[in-house]
C-alpha cells in the first residue's frame, strides 16, 4: 500500500514562493493529475516527492513513512520524464536494467524483469539498440520501461508525453492508462494538457500560483469548477463567461444581465444566494440553439460573427446586440453561415456562478 | 520540394536549375586577400622547411627564399641526436622525451580533475557552488608572472621545485580553471534530467559520473586533450622555472641550441630542430582540427 502525502509542503527559492503550505493525499492506486500553466509548481511539487527537490518545510510521506529526508532510491517510487532523460550511451537493455544493477539485483533475475517490461511495451526488437537509434515515441517507451522494472510502488510522471507528435501522444496517453490499471499502483501525474488531464485522471489537482485550486474527479473539476480559473483553464473551447449581478426578486434569486434577469431556481448554490456582482459561466455545449433554444431557463437573441470548422463538428462564436462573445459546438451538417441570427437557450442547472470579485463557486 | 513550382517561375520559365555563377569584385576582392594573408603565414614555414633541407655549403651560398637545390635530410639527423647546448650533444630528442613526459601526465590528469569539477558545478550544487566557479574563473585570468616568484619559494619548501611531478603539477593548476569552464559549460548543456533519472535509478556520486557522464564526454574531452597538449607542449616559461636541469622540455632545450653560440651557425640544423620541436602541436591540429570544432559546438547533445 503506498499512499502518497504531502503535509503542509513549501518551497522557495529566495523571495520566490514555489509552494505554499500545500496539503495533499493520494490515496493507494489512485491515478493523480496534477494540472495548470507552467510555472504553477506542479514540477516542482512531484520533484519535491521524488527527492529531486530540496523542500523549505513541511513533511513528504509515502507509504506510512516519513521521507522527507530520504534519498530518491528510498522512496520506493519511479519516475518518466519529459525529455525521456535516457542514458545515450546505453543500449535500451543497459538503460532498463541500469538501476537494477545498482541495487544489486541478481543478472538472471534482471533478465526476466527486463524481457517482461520489453514485451508489456513492445520493445524486445530493440533492446540492443542506442536511444538515438529511436524514435521519439519509442524513447519515450523505453523510459516507462526502466520505470516498470523497478516495479515502484509509486509511479511519476513530469510531462511525459509533451514532447511527442499528437498522434504518438494520443496512443501512449492509452498505453499510460492501462498499464496503470494493469499495475494498480499509485500515479502521479503532470500535465499542462487539460486532455491528458480529463482522459487519464482518477482524481485532479488544478493548481495555480504554488497552491491547489480544486482537488477533485475529472467530472467534478470539469462540471462543478471550484473557481472561475479552474473553470477558465479546463474545457476547450474555453467556457462563456458573463459578468451580471445576482438580485432578489419576489423572494427567489435572478441574475440581472443588462435588461435582461434570468431566473436561478434551477441553480444549486453552494451557499444561500446573495446580491452582488457574479459571472455566470456556461460551457459551450450546454447552450441550446434551433429548436432547442426555446425550452431554456433563459433566450438570447445573436448574430454569428466567425466560424471555425473542426471537421466533426464547427465553433460558433456569435455575438449579442451589446457586444458579449458567446461561443457554442454545432454539427457540421448543421451548416451555420457568418452574419445569420442564432438565438441561443441557456439553461442555468448545467451552469456555474461564480463571485466576481473572489472568484469563487456561489 | 524540387516539385514545388512557384508562381515567379512558372511565368519566367527560362529560369531553370540552379542559379549560374556570376562574377563580383567583393568575391575578388575577397579571394585577394585571402591568397595574400595565406602566403604571409606561409612564408616562414616555407624558409623553414627549405633552409632545413639544405647543406651549410647551400645555405651560405644561396638566398634564403631559393628553394634548395639538392634537398637532405642531414640536418634533421643532427638536429634529433647531435645538436650541443652547451657541452650535452645529444640533440633535441632528450627535450622530445622530457616534454612528452610532462605533456602526458598533464593532460590525464587535467581530464581527469577538470572533468570531475564541472560535473560537480554542473549537477551536485553545493551551496556557494557559484562563488567558487567564481573565483576559480578568476583564476583563468591572472598572469602567470604574478604567481612565479610565491610559487617557486612555495614549491621549494614542499621540494618539489626542479621535479617531475613539481612541474606537472603547476601545469595542472594553470590549466584547470579552463579545463572546468570547458567541462562545466558542456555538462551545463545535457538534461537535467538524466542526471535525475539516474538519482532515481539509484546511483551515487561517483557511480553516476564514471558510468552515466564520462561516457558522454568524448566530444568536450578531445578538445580538453587538443587544448592541454599544445599549450602544454609550447609552455616555455614554466618549463624553464620548475623543470630544472633533468627536466627541460624541449621548448626550453631548442632555446638553448639556438643561444649558444660557439663557433658557425648552424642554420639547418636550428630551422630541423625548430620543426621538429613544432610537429607535435601541428600534427595534433591537422590530425584532429575538426574534431576541435566540433567538440566546442557539441554543447547540446540530443539523447
Amino acid at each position: 500500500m503506498a499512499e502518497v502525502e504531502a503535509r503542509n509542503l513549501s518551497i522557495r527559492y529566495g523571495e520566490f514562493t514555489a509552494l505554499e503550505k500545500l496539503d495533499l493525499t493520494v490515496p493507494h492506486g489512485q491515478f493523480l493529475v496534477l494540472l495548470g500553466p507552467s510555472g504553477c509548481g506542479k514540477s516542482t511539487l512531484l520533484n519535491s516527492i521524488a527527492g529531486l527537490q530540496p523542500i523549505t518545510s513541511g513533511q513528504i510521506w509515502i507509504g506510512g513513512k516519513n521521507v522527507t529526508w530520504a534519498e530518491p532510491k528510498d522512496r520506493g517510487i519511479a519516475m518518466v520524464f519529459q525529455s525521456y532523460a535516457l542514458y545515450p550511451k546505453m543500449t535500451v537493455r543497459q538503460n532498463l536494467s541500469f538501476g537494477l544493477k545498482v541495487a544489486g539485483v541478481k543478472a538472471a533475475e534482471i533478465a526476466q524483469r527486463v524481457q517482461r517490461a520489453a514485451e508489456t511495451l513492445q520493445l524486445h526488437t530493440m533492446l540492443d539498440r542506442r536511444p538515438a537509434e529511436l524514435s521519439g515515441g519509442q524513447r519515450q517507451r523505453v523510459a516507462i520501461g526502466r520505470v516498470l522494472v523497478r516495479e515502484a510502488e509509486v509511479y511519476l510522471y513530469d510531462e511525459p508525453l509533451s514532447n511527442l507528435d499528437a498522434q504518438l501522444r494520443v496512443e501512449l496517453r492509452r498505453e499510460i492508462k492501462r498499464l496503470h490499471r494493469h499495475l494498480g499502483s499509485t500515479s502521479i501525474y503532470v500535465t499542462h494538457d487539460q486532455v491528458e488531464a480529463l482522459t487519464l485522471a482518477d482524481m485532479i489537482a488544478v493548481m495555480n500560483k504554488g497552491r491547489i485550486e480544486q482537488l477533485g474527479s475529472p467530472e467534478e473539476i470539469y462540471e462543478r469548477p471550484a473557481t472561475r480559473y479552474v473553470a477558465a483553464f479546463i474545457g476547450s473551447p474555453a467556457m462563456n463567461f458573463i459578468d451580471g449581478d445576482i438580485a432578489i426578486e419576489a423572494g427567489k434569486p435572478v441574475f440581472k444581465w443588462g435588461q435582461a434577469s434570468i431566473p436561478l431556481d434551477r441553480y444549486s448554490f453552494a451557499a444561500e444566494a446573495r446580491p452582488g456582482k457574479a459571472t455566470l459561466g456556461v460551457r459551450p455545449e450546454h447552450i441550446a440553439h434551433g429548436e432547442h433554444a426555446g425550452g431554456q431557463d433563459f433566450l438570447v437573441e445573436t448574430t454569428i460573427d466567425l466560424l471555425e470548422p473542426m471537421g466533426s463538428d464547427t465553433l460558433v462564436w456569435c455575438r449579442t446586440k451589446e457586444g458579449q462573445q458567446i461561443g457554442l459546438r454545432v454539427p457540421t451538417d448543421l451548416r451555420p453561415r457568418e452574419g445569420d441570427a442564432m438565438p441561443l437557450g441557456i439553461s442555468v442547472s448545467s451552469a456555474s456562478l461564480f463571485d466576481t470579485a473572489s472568484g469563487l463557486r456561489l | 520540394m524540387s516539385e514545388q513550382v512557384l508562381p515567379l517561375a512558372a511565368s519566367t520559365a527560362h529560369h531553370d536549375g540552379p542559379r549560374p555563377a556570376t562574377f563580383s569584385w567583393e568575391r575578388a576582392g575577397i579571394y585577394a586577400f585571402l591568397l595574400v594573408a595565406a602566403l604571409f603565414f606561409l612564408l616562414p614555414i616555407y624558409t623553414m622547411v627549405s633552409t632545413s633541407l639544405k647543406t651549410m655549403a647551400e645555405v651560405r651560398a644561396t638566398n634564403v627564399l631559393m628553394p634548395p637545390l639538392a634537398p637532405t635530410i642531414e640536418a634533421w639527423g643532427a638536429a634529433w641526436s647531435q645538436a650541443c647546448t652547451g657541452l650535452d650533444c645529444g640533440g633535441v630528442q632528450v627535450g622530445f622525451l622530457n616534454s612528452l613526459k610532462i605533456v602526458v601526465p598533464v593532460v590525464v590528469l587535467s581530464i581527469l580533475v577538470g572533468a570531475l569539477n564541472g560535473y560537480v558545478l554542473s549537477f551536485w550544487r553545493f551551496r556557494g557552488a557559484n562563488l567558487v566557479f567564481t573565483v576559480l574563473m578568476f583564476g583563468a585570468f591572472i598572469p602567470l608572472q604574478m604567481v612565479l616568484y610565491p610559487l617557486v619559494r612555495l614549491w621549494s619548501s614542499l621540494g618539489l621545485y626542479g621535479s617531475l611531478p613539481g612541474l606537472i603539477a603547476v601545469h595542472v593548476i594553470f590549466g584547470l580553471p579552463v579545463v572546468t569552464l570547458m567541462y562545466r559549460n558542456f555538462y551545463a548543456g545535457l538534461p537535467i534530467e538524466i542526471f535525475k533519472a539516474a538519482r532515481v535509478d539509484g546511483a551515487g556520486f561517483w557511480r553516476i559520473f564514471w558510468s552515466i557522464f564520462v561516457p558522454m564526454s568524448a566530444p568536450i574531452t578531445i578538445v580538453v586533450v587538443i587544448w592541454q597538449t599544445t599549450g602544454a607542449w609550447n609552455d616555455y616559461i614554466l618549463g624553464l622555472t620548475f623543470g630544472g636541469r633533468e627536466n627541460a622540455p624541449m621548448t626550453v632545450q631548442l632555446n638553448n641550441i639556438i643561444a649558444s653560440q660557439t663557433g658557425e651557425r648552424q642554420f639547418n640544423v636550428e630551422m630541423a630542430a625548430t620543426m621538429l620541436t613544432a610537429m607535435v602541436p601541428l600534427l595534433v591540429y591537422m590530425v584532429s582540427g575538426r574534431w576541435f570544432v566540433r567538440g566546442i559546438t557539441a554543447g547540446a547533445v540530443k539523447g
